[in-house]
């Protein structure tokens, strides 16, 4: 997506008919990535060794977790040489750090044993579908109920987009999720209690109802962040100078009012992203979905570190990447805050 | 009807803490409301429904009466969320303080770290310590006092850094007052109400975490009654008695309503 | 629904009569009845202090009321070609926008030629490099329509004849990298493309340094010989306002004091709050 923008960026410079002022904003803004990216990957490495050392705190010997409370002790040895638990803890991590850069894999799953990165790209897709769907629910409501409320100040809408909050807010995910199974699932049997379909339509229906659970923790504050935004730009000076210069409204909308008031609302919601990673873990408990959070889970419950890191490091980039885009996203939108 | 309108939200504050305060004198009070022990089973009595019987609220399928398990639940949930918002509560203030006073290298440190933790997920880190500590309270401790504070943080540090600038700072610098009067007796007193408002929302926030974690299993235990673990008792039979989950999910948002209505009817107070 | 111009009672190209604003909150009354009538080519002044309801007016006029506030009214004599200047003119402008474009959309907007503005693509992805930064126009290898050349050309005058920077058309700039008497101009520039019969100017000097005020009215009253609109200037100034009007209109607390012509209100005043207005006039001491 961010490739096709600088490609037009590109040809717009060379048609030379009114260029905006690009090529001070383009190096400014170059220099701008490059010191976030640099950020990002900073984040990541922290990321991965306090999550190294981190899950090492965890009591419990996963060689004998694997083979039991009871099994003969030259093979709880042998598995422990095997995993490299015998080693102090700085040379494995140094062995962890090289197998990250060669094969991006960080080891082989104690509890499965397979590749920890074939297991995450396995559940992944689940995951990031539900993400997904979620994301999209999340947008689509934000954006028409805050335009609602915004648009008809004091009417119905506003007053019931500023109560629900306080409603929602003290709901646990999981419970909402609970509802949702009892209602549309139980009573009305539109949905599917549990489970992840297979194939086609059956997928996606399966992920509709924790979609929506998840959506509906997000979108009470990412409204009212919207709704104040729009309020502000509404009444702002220069959307007087453009209606009074008669320009449709929708264009006035579209062009002007959106861009100079989602940024703010975007950055909330990336934000709001890290704690989504938590967020599927338990909606995936909830609904019986089989994807990274209840892997990690799992992961955690058998001290499986190189899954749990596996995962973490997932979560870790994912993470990153996102805040990175809405960064971006919203300084090519905003060019001030380059300054 | 504007005009009742405008009453109701002017009282947001009273009305969030009645309700708070009702949950609170049950819940103190449960010992002596509830003919019921939480704990005691009654396998002849199992999931009777609210209403059929001499049990208010129901029983389990254990035979549990749900009344008791519900208030002595509180008692244990709210406890938790209060004393585990302490450390953090205070010491998440004092860190965005002094980034926010100091500036440069201190700031750039701590927005550093704060930047780490948000790209750390948050419920890993949660259920990690859990595990760390054995499952149960302790680990809720520990947990929140490691992320608990970044809220906090958040806050304080751009109100102390736009007050940094200002008169009376200025003045108190030129008495001799040392920075860390200065912080303590000036710039503290004006970051608290703020603080304090993201403190009843961090407090239902919290809550749900606690709740959460006790759905999962690793929170707090059985036979200690929690709201969490209660729901996931009863998820299995949701079809047919749903009241096994809805009930405890409905102290949560209770609480979570209530404690909401206090911190708007503050802010608004505040602003 | 334009006015129509010559004739009897309406020669008026903008009027209204027993104008009253309220306050949406306990309808507290802001502009109490107040009738104006604006005849073509004619330039009146609306005088006042802050609060006594200038803009609001103004504001009712053009019929862009702000939230917050409801107006009620007699009889009014509408007109579609009106433009505004604003007071604070670095707001005025979309501050995400370069000026060129901004101005660029007002004419093709008002010249009908939106589509062709906004090129046949699909909405993602315009949607996508709406977010970018760049106008949905800057497809590549479009040829351009015939009413953009139209637009370039006039761009191109409607600069030379307000002294903007040439090098605008080159490398447009936002709105806060200008001076304020240039966004002003954009303002004006803005204004013009909606080819105006009344242009409604709400202090434009007031935000502007003085040497940029007088110079900010020659150019309004330059332009309104050539192209012949109606002012209606408001301002907390009187000297500007005699400056700039035929007739003046001074407002107190939602009401008319006093009207007339500029040079028999300045020589006698009749009401007591029109003498003072006229009496604070700073004027430079008489050199000797």
């Amino acid at each position: 997506m961010t490739d096709k923008i600088k490609e037009k960026n590109h040809k717009a410079e060379s048609d030379k008919s009114t260029a905006s002022n690009r090529s001070a904003f383009n190096k400014s803004y170059r220099a701008w990535f490059i010191r976030a990216l640099f950020r990002s990957l900073t984040v990541i490495v922290l990321v991965m060794i306090a999550v190294f050392f981190i899950i090492r705190l965890v009591p419990g010997d996963p060689a004998v977790m694997v083979l039991g409370e009871h099994a003969d002790e030259a093979a709880v040895e042998a598995l422990r040489q095997k995993l490299h638990l015998d080693m102090p803890a700085g040379q494995q991590f140094i062995v962890f750090i090289i197998n990250i850069l060669t094969s991006f894999d960080t080891g082989i799953s104690i509890k499965y044993g397979v590749s920890c990165r074939s297991l995450v790209l396995q559940y992944a897709p689940v995951t990031l579908s539900l993400i997904l769907l979620s994301m999209l629910i999340t947008v689509v409501l934000t954006v028409i109920l805050a335009f609602g409320a915004a648009m008809h100040r004091d009417g119905i809408l506003d007053h019931m987009i500023r109560i629900i909050p306080a409603f929602t807010e003290g709901m646990p995910v999981f419970w909402v999720g609970l509802l949702l199974i009892l209602f549309f699932a139980v009573k009305l049997g539109w949905f599917p209690v549990g489970g992840v379909g297979s194939g086609g339509t059956a997928f996606w229906k399966s992920l509709v109802l924790p979609a929506v659970t998840i959506a509906f923790g997000q979108i009470p504050p990412l409204i009212r962040s919207l709704r104040e935004q729009l309020i502000e730009v509404l009444d702002a000076d220069f959307v007087v100078t453009l209606k009074a210069a008669r320009i449709p409204k929708r264009q006035i909308f579209i062009r002007h009012v959106l861009r100079n008031s989602f940024v703010p609302t975007l950055m909330l919601m990336s934000v709001n992203l890290s704690y989504l990673i938590g967020g599927t873990l338990i909606v995936e408990k909830v609904f019986a979905v089989r994807g990274m959070g209840k892997l990690l889970f799992d992961a955690i419950s058998n001290r499986d570190f190189p899954l749990v890191q596996a995962v973490a490091l997932y979560c870790a980039i994912f993470v990153v990447i996102i805040s990175l885009v809405t960064d971006m996203i919203a300084h090519r939108a905003d060019p001030r805050m380059l300054e | 009807m504007k005009k009742l309108l405008k009453k109701l939200r002017h009282s947001t504050l009273y009305i969030g803490l009645i309700m708070l305060l009702l949950l609170v004198i049950a819940a103190i009070a449960a010992p002596y409301i509830c003919s019921y022990d939480p704990i005691s089973q009654d396998l002849y009595a199992t999931l009777k429904a609210p209403g059929t019987s001499e049990h208010i609220l129901g029983t389990d399928q254990l035979g549990r009466d749900m009344l008791s398990r519900l208030l002595y639940a509180a008692r244990t949930d709210l406890a938790v969320m209060v004393l585990a918002e302490i450390v953090p509560f205070i010491s998440g203030i004092f860190i965005g303080m002094l980034s926010g006073y100091f500036g440069g290298r201190t700031e750039w440190i701590i927005s550093l770290v704060t930047d780490t933790f948000i790209a750390f997920p948050y419920y890993l880190l949660v259920i990690v310590v859990a595990f760390m500590t054995g499952a149960g309270i302790h680990g809720i401790f520990i947990t929140f006092m490691i992320v608990g504070w970044l809220v906090y943080a958040r806050v304080a540090k751009p109100l102390t850094a736009s007050m940094k600038n200002s008169e009376w700072v200025q003045a108190a610098k030129l008495m001799g007052y040392s920075d860390f009067r200065i912080i303590v007796r000036e710039i503290f007193p004006n970051v608290l109400p703020q603080a304090v408002v993201v403190l009843m929302t961090d407090m239902a926030a919290l809550l749900v975490a606690i709740v959460t974690l006790g759905y999962l299993g690793i929170g707090i235990t059985a036979p200690t009654p929690d709201w969490g673990s209660m729901i996931s008792e009863g998820q299995t039979l949701i079809g047919t008695a749903p009241y096994l989950s809805l009930l405890p999910g409905l102290m949560v948002v209770y609480t979570g309503i209530s404690l909401s209505l206090i911190g708007d009817g503050l802010a608004d107070r505040w602003r | 629904m334009a006015a129509v111009s010559g004739g009897t009672m309406t020669d008026s190209v903008l009027a209204i009569k027993n104008l009253k604003i309220f306050s949406n909150e306990n309808d507290a009354v802001i502009v109490d009845g107040i009738d104006i009538d604006i005849k073509n080519g004619e330039s009146l002044g609306i005088v006042g202090e802050s609060g006594s309801g200038k803009t609001l007016t103004l504001r009712s006029l053009i019929g862009l009321i702000p939230e917050g506030v409801h107006i009620s009214f007699d009889d009014k004599t509408d007109n579609d070609k009106i433009a505004m200047i604003f007071q604070n003119p670095v707001k005025a402008l979309d501050p995400l926008y370069p000026v060129v474009k901004q101005l660029r959309e007002v004419y093709l907007a008002h010249h009908g030629a939106l589509d062709a503005h906004a090129g046949r693509k699909s909405i993602g992805d315009r949607f996508m490099r709406l977010l970018a930064g760049e106008g949905a126009k800057n497809a590549v290898g479009r040829k351009k329509s015939g009413k953009e050349a139209e637009c370039d050309k006039w761009i191109k005058s409607i600069m030379q004849r307000l002294s903007l920077p040439e090098g605008l058309l080159e490398e447009d700039r936002y709105p806060r990298s200008l001076s304020g008497g240039q966004c002003q101009r954009i303002g004006i520039a803005m204004a013009l493309a909606c080819e105006p019969e009344v242009l409604l100017c709400d202090e434009p000097t007031t935000a502007l340094d003085v040497t940029v005020q007088k110079q900010t009215v020659e150019l309004i009253k330059e332009l309104q010989s050539e192209y012949g609109f109606a002012i209606v200037f408001v301002t907390h100034n009187l000297a500007v306002a005699s400056e700039m009007c035929d007739r003046i209109m001074v407002l107190k607390n939602g009401r008319i004091v006093e009207e007339g012509k500029t040079s028999e209100l300045l020589k006698d005043p009749k009401d007591s709050y029109t003498k003072m207005l006229v009496d604070s006039v700073l004027t430079v001491p008489e050199r000797n």
